[in-house]
């Protein structure tokens, strides 16, 4: 992963995991536990209609509030174990739904029902939880007409090859699902991208192909985009802003083989890594507990160990295996308390290493002295804090081990509330 | 849920390339410790007597000013040593020891501790201490001086003050080779071109010094001397004398080159060190002093914050 010498006439280099060929099929493993998040706050219960108690059939459509459209599809049949409220990543209020498997449950056929009519009204009311992410917004083209739709086949990260495998082992179900896209889109170009080392042997797919590089971060939205599509989008404009419908592969996988088995594809892979290591794949019905798929994976957490969910460079720590897979959790880490050191409480000195390595040329070393300070506003103006790509490349080389990454995530959450809260009061 | 295991929260990168400032100014040390070890020959105990007093001291001043302002410590990152190393090797062998002292203070206390710390002085502490130094007690720091305690079998006058006073004339009398390895009269470690730059060169590799500033810095004295020499050959030395006389390669790679008061973006650290180099050559040809390398470095540090500027567009900015 780390690609450093001890003398550093170039600047230290990081690769995205290439899946090797040898790669065995992803593990599947089943759990008798089940825990989703619905997108919608529990904050009074006298409209929730649902309770602990009660059956969920297989795939059954679960509205938990009669005043909200929110839904989440039961990956397996069961009973309603506790219905609670959750606060989520970033302040997220969420409902949480604990449900225990039963084997004689019931398997709901709405969703083979639905199946039959390929429609973005199919997609929006079944598909939101689907593995890989699919966000509505996107593909319904909300923000802008959709002129080019991207199937990204390219990690999210270091250590994870999730996508990879999904386009090695499913690339029949991409195809498919490419379909289903350009008929809810009516998008007028779709493109496959892959990174440079997988391009070759892929299957026929209905799109045109394009290679990206393999050096970290050149997946993340905005570098792939300049380089496949000779675009560059504004600073902190989204894709789906300048017409483009960016689509995680496993995304469009699931979509496709859902379509064409008239059954909801729930299986996500996960791209699981020990403390030494080690990388095993699985495949888990989205909602599986993490504590269940390390138990599968052998994997003990230890007092102290870090539980990331994402990847080395922008994961997000979990406090507790008590947690399900995501749609978006493409690679589940595990790492040794002693393996990075803490943050530092030295000043920037300036010395311009996250300068050097930013790929988006943001001027950190000045960044940060504003962001230190909670200098929002400035820093977005004068100090490129939208072009800034999230990638934590800046926070892995600096030698006072500043947090840069973390005030400029905090940075941007701020600045996102307080637009929003202006904007309501417009 | 297993029993619940106290999990480490912290946030995104979980890698780090294990970069430190103690290790940069460890490199630092390092990188010196040739030029100091040859100064040290060269000058004898007293010289080793300065060094270690310097490099002590201003260990000391950063631990007083510490407690004294209720700041955290901050001896171990290095950054005290490194100065005082650096300030040890520009004084010479002759400097009386509260000299070394006070100007250990200006370099730790004046220079870096009152702008804030590590990482907010504006200047290089020990350019701005040995400009203090230079004004207030000139006469210790009269290399020429150094020739009553000294006879080394060679020529013992200073270069750069000889050839102000006598023109070029007097330089022909030094052998570029004899420069370059240090026989010549001078600083305890600036004369040692041959050392600096095996040293200067180590840094540049590990990363801790950019080459760029040196280089331009560099090449902006041969240049700058070339074009005197050849418009006046007989009053203005050559290039190579200039390159290895004088605090000129100790400048480049160490003084110039210190993070906090040098830019970091491309076209901005070629522009600030060719200034220096350039600024070097016209105080030492046209400006008062004999040796031009401290107020160079000062100038040059003044002018950083502005040239920083000239940095590239941003990903996905328009303007
Ligand atoms: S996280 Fe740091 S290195 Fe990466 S784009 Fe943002 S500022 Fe640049
Ligand atoms: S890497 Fe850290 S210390 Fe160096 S300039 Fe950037 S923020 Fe400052």
């Amino acid at each position: 992963m780390f690609q450093r010498s001890l003398f550093r006439t170039s600047r230290p280099r990081f690769f995205y995991q290439t899946l090797t060929t040898e790669a065995p099929v992803a593990v599947t493993a089943s759990s008798r536990r089940m825990i989703l998040f619905c997108d919608h706050p529990l904050e009074r219960t006298d409209h929730l209609c649902i309770k602990a108690g009660d059956m969920v059939a297989a795939g059954e459509r679960i509205v938990p509030f009669s005043d909200a459209s929110a839904y989440v599809v039961a990956p397996v049949a069961g009973r309603i174990q506790a219905v609670s409220p959750f606060v989520g990543d970033f302040g997220k209020n969420w409902t949480r739904i604990d449900l225990a498997a039963e084997d004689r449950g019931d398997v709901d056929s709405g969703f083979a029902a639905a199946a039959d009519q390929v429609s973005l009204e199919t997609v929006r009311q079944w598909m939101t939880g689907l593995p890989g992410g699919l966000e509505m917004a996107v593909i319904a083209g909300a923000e802008a007409p959709i002129d080019t739709l991207v199937v990204a086949a390219t990690e999210s990260d270091l250590l994870s090859v999730s996508a990879q495998y999904v386009l090695r082992h499913r690339i029949g179900a991409v195809s498919r699902g490419i379909d289903v896209l350009r008929e809810i889109t009516n998008a007028p170009r779709v493109v496959l991208v892959v990174g440079r080392d997988t391009v070759q042997g892929i299957g026929h797919v209905n799109a045109e192909i394009r290679a990206v590089s393999t050096v970290y971060p050149a997946a993340a939205p905005g570098l792939m985009l300049r380089e496949v599509l000779h675009r560059e989008l504004p600073a902190g404009g989204s894709p789906a802003a300048a017409g483009i419908a960016v689509v995680p592969v496993e995304a469009v996988a699931a979509l496709g083989r859902s379509f064409a088995e008239k059954r909801l594809a729930l299986e996500k892979v996960v791209t699981v890594v020990d403390k030494s290591g080690r990388r095993t794949l699985f495949e888990v019905p989205v909602g599986t507990p993490v504590a269940d798929l390390l138990a599968t994976a052998d994997i003990q957490l230890e007092n102290g160990d870090r539980l990331i969910a994402g990847g080395p460079m922008t994961g997000l720590c979990r406090y507790t295996d008590d947690y399900p897979v995501r749609p978006d959790t493409h690679c589940l880490m595990v790492q040794d308390a002693a393996a990075v050191g803490r943050v530092g409480s030295d000043p920037c000195i300036n010395c311009g290493e996250c300068v050097r390595i930013c790929p988006a040329r943001v001027p950190v070393n000045m960044l940060v002295r504003f962001l230190e300070v909670g200098k929002y506003e400035t820093a977005a103006a004068e100090y490129d804090l939208f072009s800034c790509l999230d990638c934590g490349l800046c926070a892995s080389v600096c030698p006072a081990r500043i947090p840069i990454f973390q005030y400029i995530r905090l940075a941007k959450y701020e600045l996102a509330l307080s637009r929003a809260a202006e904007a309501e009061n417009v | 849920m297993s029993e619940a295991k106290q999990l480490i929260v912290s946030h995104a990168p979980f890698v780090h390339d294990g970069s430190s400032i103690a290790n940069r100014s460890g490199h630092v040390l390092l990188a010196l410790t040739p030029a100091a070890l040859a100064g040290m020959f060269r000058w004898g105990v007293p010289a080793l007597g300065v060094i270690a007093l310097a490099v002590s001291s201003a260990m000391l001043w950063e631990l007083a000013f510490n407690k004294v302002a209720r700041r955290s410590e901050g001896i171990s990152d290095g950054n005290a040593a490194a100065i005082g190393l650096v300030l040890g090797l520009l004084l010479p062998a002759t400097s009386p020891w509260w000299l070394v002292i006070v100007g250990t203070f200006l370099a730790v206390v004046i220079g870096k501790q009152i702008f804030g710390g590590i990482g907010a002085n504006p200047f290089n502490p020990v350019a701005v201490s040995m400009a203090i130094l230079a004004v207030s007690w000139k006469q210790f720091l009269d290399f020429d001086a150094m020739l009553l305690a000294y006879d080394p079998g060679f020529t013992m006058l200073e270069p750069l003050t000889a050839v102000k006073a006598f023109g070029n004339e007097v330089a022909t009398r030094f052998s570029v080779f004899d420069l370059l390895m240090g026989r010549q009269t001078g600083a305890i470690g600036a004369p040692f071109g041959l050392w600096l730059i095996v040293g200067g060169v180590y840094l540049v590799m590990s990363g801790v010094v950019r080459w760029e500033i040196p280089t331009a810095f560099l090449v902006a004295v041969i240049v700058t001397a070339a074009a005197f020499h050849l418009a006046d050959p007989l009053r203005y030395a050559g290039p190579a004398f200039h390159l290895f006389t004088g605090y000129t390669l100790i400048g480049a790679f160490f003084l110039a080159t210190e993070d906090s008061s040098s830019p970091v973006n491309f076209w901005p650290m070629l522009i600030y060190g060719a200034a220096g180099g350039l600024m070097t050559i016209l105080i030492r040809n046209i400006g008062a002093y004999p040796d031009g390398v401290i107020y160079a470095v000062l100038v040059i540090n003044m002018i950083n914050p502005l040239v920083d500027k000239i940095r590239p567009k941003a990903l996905g900015k328009v303007t």
